[in-house]
């Protein structure tokens, strides 16, 4: 076998998941890939994280849909992850001797890629996923993982109590190690949420990987059979405070908050420092345009734009185009839609290269709908055309083309 | 396609003294340009897109700024094994003194030699276009041309020094050529000039250029082009998309102010021919509450407070509530304060508009502010 030098850290990105609550927006392109904040997408945000945090080998599982993504993370370049001996790896499901299987539980996708992970011969193992938006040094909590002489670390933050039951909660010591793990808990002990980011010590986790994959009733989950199978035979487990902008983005309401944070200068989440910078793959295209009839207020903008309409609490991605009298507010436009002139859209997601036609009219209000509940982000898919003077209700997701008024 | 056989040469320094301003730490050819570019972006961009896989760049000084620009070539796809980019110094070849272009290119014979390709394509890097190079040498394969220009029919732009004009048959093969004819009318006249792009066989242009050093006739328009066009068949190709030759202060304004028009960006930033430029990880750009930007170009990683028109603003910019900014070009990373006013500005990079200021230039003669200045 090849001599990899080794690697102190290898970090594993779970980004097989199809995110099915994105709707239409993960309809062709698996979670980790959908863009995010004017020009990212979600991935870069775990990726720019190892590569801040010194962490050079990043294997990513990839399964739903992985076109895009692969094509996206390339050779790693943008993120300076194509080093001579590494860097970023895709891990799709593959053929082996005993036969072919689909990653059956995020243990179960590091599992099989225990050879890939063995021949950097690490100590440590970081297990992230895709569906977050965060700045982390990781390095840190490999740190106290150290320090600590832990088998396994989970990083965790502070949620309201009102929220806890939708987390993993962990309930700690006063040194912080773990005594309990309360999975989505009715009545929660404590706000000590799990935020899915894990340091393992290489040696437990591939002996526990090993013995879970043997298990017939594991589901092969780390939440719900390894960690709690690693607390049960008393492995030294602890919790990792993080303090700092953290977002799950797996709904269309969380994802679309996320992007507003970006708008809201309170928000600590600054992606423009030299330090820490996320990084992505830059669109090749001239400077964005602003139009004499253009006006545009608290958004954030990205390259290639052409801009002639009234832009307002939103966040337009590379090459899209606004219309003369279009308005645009409170709104995610993703790269390349084309919004014609007059059309609308207010509290909605439009997807890649989708295009509004003139004179209609995407999303509500929340003032304009009576029954709040019925009311929600209205998500236009991705190369969709919705035609002229079309209405599309608040929360309602377009899978297909609409047709509009024929043209007089 | 890609891989064709041709050797791009391009020449950053030549006409550096047009702009003694913005030359003064920089060559030509890294001037940044519409927001985000520095002008070899285009020259560069142009090769690449018509699949010239070797470029070398004859540096002959102040060409750290272009050093960091163009690094390994990357962002042009020239970080290649077979080709790529190289940049050519003048302290190549044990040649202890090299004071013209001339003599910077004969320093870089070894390269061009070496070179696999057989033809070379020789470019000044101070004129903004989007050009497919491969049409240009389909007519020079037609005609069996020894060496073809590329010209454009205009008025010569103000600043352009010693600008050649030529005299074509309808076969486009060049009867005549004149350096800096002398012109009575001072609004200039319409003629066909040469923009400083030839192509021609490899051994052909080293035959030249060792003949021109051997004779000491190191004037790369003269000795080079105007003594030879009666012995070989010269052609012209014109190239008639949009093109702007920045020779001035005056010319790099109007160049720059040029891209406000969605038919000359349409041109330029042809999709299928993109313009590359090193990359930046900026953020998109942040328009705040109470901003006003009406007929502007911004780059990424602004934030933008104030108000803004008919201006070029680039990377990295931050304008500050209340601010006034018009008909300017602002360079990258350049901070501009609380309620200050610029009418007719360049401000290069990295300057600092202090709160309060106000300058105003004029149209015809815009005020410059040097790079990490504070005003």
């Amino acid at each position: 076998m090849q001599n990899y030098p080794k690697r102190e850290v290898v970090a594993m990105l779970l980004a097989g998941g199809q995110g099915s609550r994105l709707g239409v927006l993960t309809k062709d392109i698996a979670k980790p890939a959908v863009p995010f904040g004017g020009k990212y997408r979600i991935i870069d945000f775990p990726l720019s994280n190892c590569v801040n945090s010194g962490i050079d080998e990043v294997g990513v599982l990839t399964q739903y849909q992985p076109l895009v993504l692969n094509e996206y993370i390339g050779t790693g370049q943008p993120w300076d992850l194509d080093g001579i001996f590494g860097g970023v790896h895709c891990l799709s499901p593959y053929q082996q001797i005993e036969g072919a299987t689909w990653y059956s539980g995020t243990a179960n996708a590091i599992y099989q890629n225990i050879n890939y992970i063995a021949r950097y011969r690490p100590e440590y193992v970081v297990i992230l996923s895709g569906d977050h938006i965060y700045k982390m040094d990781y390095s840190k909590m490999i740190a106290k993982h150290k320090e600590n002489n832990a088998d396994c670390t989970i990083a965790s933050i502070d949620v309201p109590i009102s929220e806890a039951s939708r987390f993993g909660i962990l309930n700690t010591n006063e040194d912080g190690s773990i005594y309990e793990f309360d999975e989505k808990p009715a009545k929660p002990k404590s706000t000590n949420a799990s935020m899915g980011i894990y340091v393992f010590t290489w040696s437990k986790l591939c002996k526990y990987l090993i013995e879970d994959e043997a298990n017939e009733n594991s589901s092969h989950d780390f939440g719900k059979d390894v960690l709690p199978a690693m607390l049960k035979a008393g492995e030294r487990m602890f919790a990792y405070r993080f303090e700092g902008y953290w977002k799950d983005v797996g709904t269309i309401e969380s994802l679309w908050e996320a992007n507003m944070d970006l708008l809201d200068p309170n928000v600590p989440l600054d992606l423009s420092e030299e330090k820490d910078k996320i990084y992505s793959r830059n669109p090749v295209m001239p400077p964005q345009y602003v139009a004499q009839s253009a006006k545009i207020q608290n958004s954030l903008v990205a390259d290639g734009c052409n801009i002639y309409g009234e832009i307002e609490f939103s966040v337009l991605f590379a090459g899209v185009t606004v219309g003369v009298g279009a308005v645009v507010k409170d709104s995610i436009i993703m790269p390349g839609a084309v919004i014609d002139d007059n059309a609308v859209v207010q509290y909605a997601i439009i997807g890649e290269n989708a295009h509004i036609s003139s004179g209609a009219v995407i999303g509500k209000r929340p003032e304009e709908v009576e029954n709040k509940n019925e009311w929600g982000i209205a998500v236009v898919g991705g190369g969709l055309t919705i035609g002229q003077n079309v209405s599309v209700a608040a929360k309602q997701m377009v899978y297909n083309d609409i047709e509009g008024d024929s043209e007089q | 396609m890609k891989g064709t056989n041709i050797l791009g040469l391009v020449f950053p320094n030549v006409n550096d003294i047009c702009i003694p301003e913005l030359t003064s730490t920089r060559a030509i050819a890294s001037i940044p340009f519409g927001g985000k570019y520095r002008l070899i972006d285009f020259t560069i961009s142009n090769m690449v897109n018509s699949g010239i896989n070797r470029v070398g760049v004859v540096a002959e000084k102040k060409f750290a700024s272009l050093m960091d620009h163009l690094g390994s070539g990357k962002a042009w796809d020239l970080s290649k094994r077979r080709g790529g980019l190289t940049i050519l110094s003048p302290f190549g070849q044990g040649v202890d003194s090299v004071n013209t272009t001339m003599e910077c290119m004969y320093n870089a014979c070894g390269f061009i030699e070496h070179a696999p390709e057989k033809y070379v394509l020789l470019c000044t890097s101070n004129s903004v276009f989007n050009c497919d190079y491969s049409k240009m040498v389909a007519q020079h394969m037609e005609t069996g041309a020894d060496i073809t220009f590329m010209y454009v029919n205009g008025k010569v732009p103000k600043g352009f020094s010693n600008p050649i004009v030529i005299t074509t048959d309808t076969d486009n093969k060049i009867k005549d050529m004149v350096i800096n004819p002398r012109v009575d009318s001072t609004n200039g006249f319409e003629c066909d000039y040469l923009c400083s792009t030839a192509f021609m066989k490899k051994e052909l242009f080293l035959d030249i250029l060792a003949d021109c050093i051997s004779r000491n006739a190191l004037d790369i328009r003269r000795n080079m082009f105007l003594d030879n066009y009666k012995r070989f068949n010269i052609y012209g190709y014109e190239f008639k998309g949009y093109l702007s030759s920045v020779t001035s202060l005056d010319s790099y304004f109007k160049t720059n102010m040029s891209l406000m028009d969605p038919l000359v960006r349409a041109d330029l930033f042809n999709q299928d021919r993109p313009i590359y430029t090193k990359v930046r990880d900026d953020m998109p750009s942040k328009y705040g509450l109470g901003c006003c930007v009406k007929n502007s170009l911004i780059a990424q990683g602004c934030v933008i407070e104030g108000e803004v028109e008919n201006s070029i603003i680039s990377k990295g910019v931050h304008i500050g509530k209340g601010a006034k900014i018009e008909n300017c070009i602002i360079m990258q990373d350049t901070k501009i304060g609380e309620n200050a006013k610029l009418s007719y500005v360049i401000c290069d990079k990295d300057a600092v508009i202090k709160n309060d200021r106000a300058l105003m230039g004029y149209e015809t003669y815009p005020i410059y502010i040097a790079k990490a200045n504070i005003v």
